[in-house]
């Protein structure tokens, strides 16, 4: 199991692998949406995830 | 053997990357912020680049870099220059004669009153030419309303704004349909319901099955007689007993339309992909 911190409201986040780079996920606690920054051995890095840019989709 | 290329890894790409893993295919992942596209040292492995990046103009960039090196990449080039730019995916539909929501384009705002004769007066739809999820899509009721967005419009910063495509507004059943295309296969069909006059579901629209009736069937397979082989997602309007199709999209979004129809998108994708492979 590993975990890392949620930077808004600093809930315990538990990942059962190892997440990619990048990859998007919810808080449990605080539902706003985080990405993983980095990944670095075992310590995961979360970052809020990055606003809607005005080219994105599909 | 592929590399999936992305930005943010969402529920999509994880479907995919599940789908390679059962399907014991060799997926790569590469993050987009780590690419630095210098044509003096290219090296690449892979037989594919599965190109999912969130942003159209970055996407591009990577695509056009990898196909210049005769990397195949899904989608296109090709496919993302007509599916990208909705006033070209209005022209391609007219001259395929695929039945479309009247449009135009027009670039001063001394041109209101004729674009609203033109179009059968309002309702009308004003949406940028780049974009998606349903974002800076404007229903014009009337004419102070229209000149109104077109002073806005003029004073937002990039310069695609002041190219003004103009549609006719089309009354919906509170849905609209999505079809999503991979290759020469009609992969799945659904509606997308909502009590918003836009019905993405990025916006909040609810996925229901949908059964393509032969009409719809006939209209798809002509469509994919002309689009250049790609992975799409097709939006139709329900319209006086016939359908018009509205969009065409690229980097398609599937995650719930997955899960609600039961169809495998992600598998197809994957499968799609390794048939471009053994075609070469």
């Amino acid at each position: 199991m590993f975990n890392a911190n949620c930077p808004i409201c600093g809930s315990q986040i538990n990942f059962s692998t190892l997440p990619e780079e990048n990859e998007l996920l919810n808080c449990g606690n605080c539902n706003n949406r985080l990405v993983t920054k980095s990944v670095i051995g075992n310590e995961i890095i979360l970052a809020e995830a990055p606003n809607i840019e005005e080219d994105w989709g599909e | 053997m592929i590399t999936l290329i992305y930005q943010l890894l969402r529920e999509d790409e994880k479907f995919i990357i599940e789908s390679a893993k059962k399907l014991n295919i060799e997926l790569n992942l590469l993050s987009a912020d780590k690419l630095i596209l210098d044509p003096r040292n290219f090296q690449f492995k892979d037989k594919l680049i599965l190109n999912r990046c969130l942003s159209q103009f970055i996407g591009d960039q990577i695509t056009h870099f990898f196909e210049t090196f005769n990397i195949k990449v899904i989608n296109s080039l090709e496919v993302n220059h007509l599916c990208s730019n909705k006033f070209i995916t209005s022209l391609f539909l007219i001259k395929n004669n695929i039945p479309t929501v009247p449009f135009l384009v027009f670039f001063h705002e001394e041109m209101i009153d004729k674009v609203s004769q033109i179009l059968e007066n309002y309702p009308l739809v004003l949406k940028p030419i780049y974009g998606s999820w349903g974002r800076l899509l404007a229903k014009i009721n009337d004419r102070d309303a229209f000149e109104g967005i077109i002073e806005h419009k003029k004073n937002l910063s990039s310069p695609y704004h002041n190219i003004f495509y103009t549609t006719k507004f089309i009354e919906k059943p509170n849905r609209d349909i999505r079809i999503t295309i991979i290759g020469k296969k009609i992969v799945s069909c659904v509606y997308r319901e909502s009590f918003h006059w836009i019905s993405n579901t990025a916006r909040g629209g609810k996925i229901k099955i949908c059964n393509l009736d032969k009409e719809l069937e006939n209209i798809c397979q002509n469509l994919i007689e002309k689009i250049p082989e790609g992975i799409y997602g097709i939006d139709v309007f329900e319209y006086q007993n016939g359908y018009l199709v509205n969009e065409l999209n690229n980097t398609v979004e599937f995650k719930n339309i997955q899960k609600v129809t039961g169809v495998n998108i992600s598998d197809e994708i994957i499968n799609f992909c390794l048939e471009k492979i053994n075609n070469d």
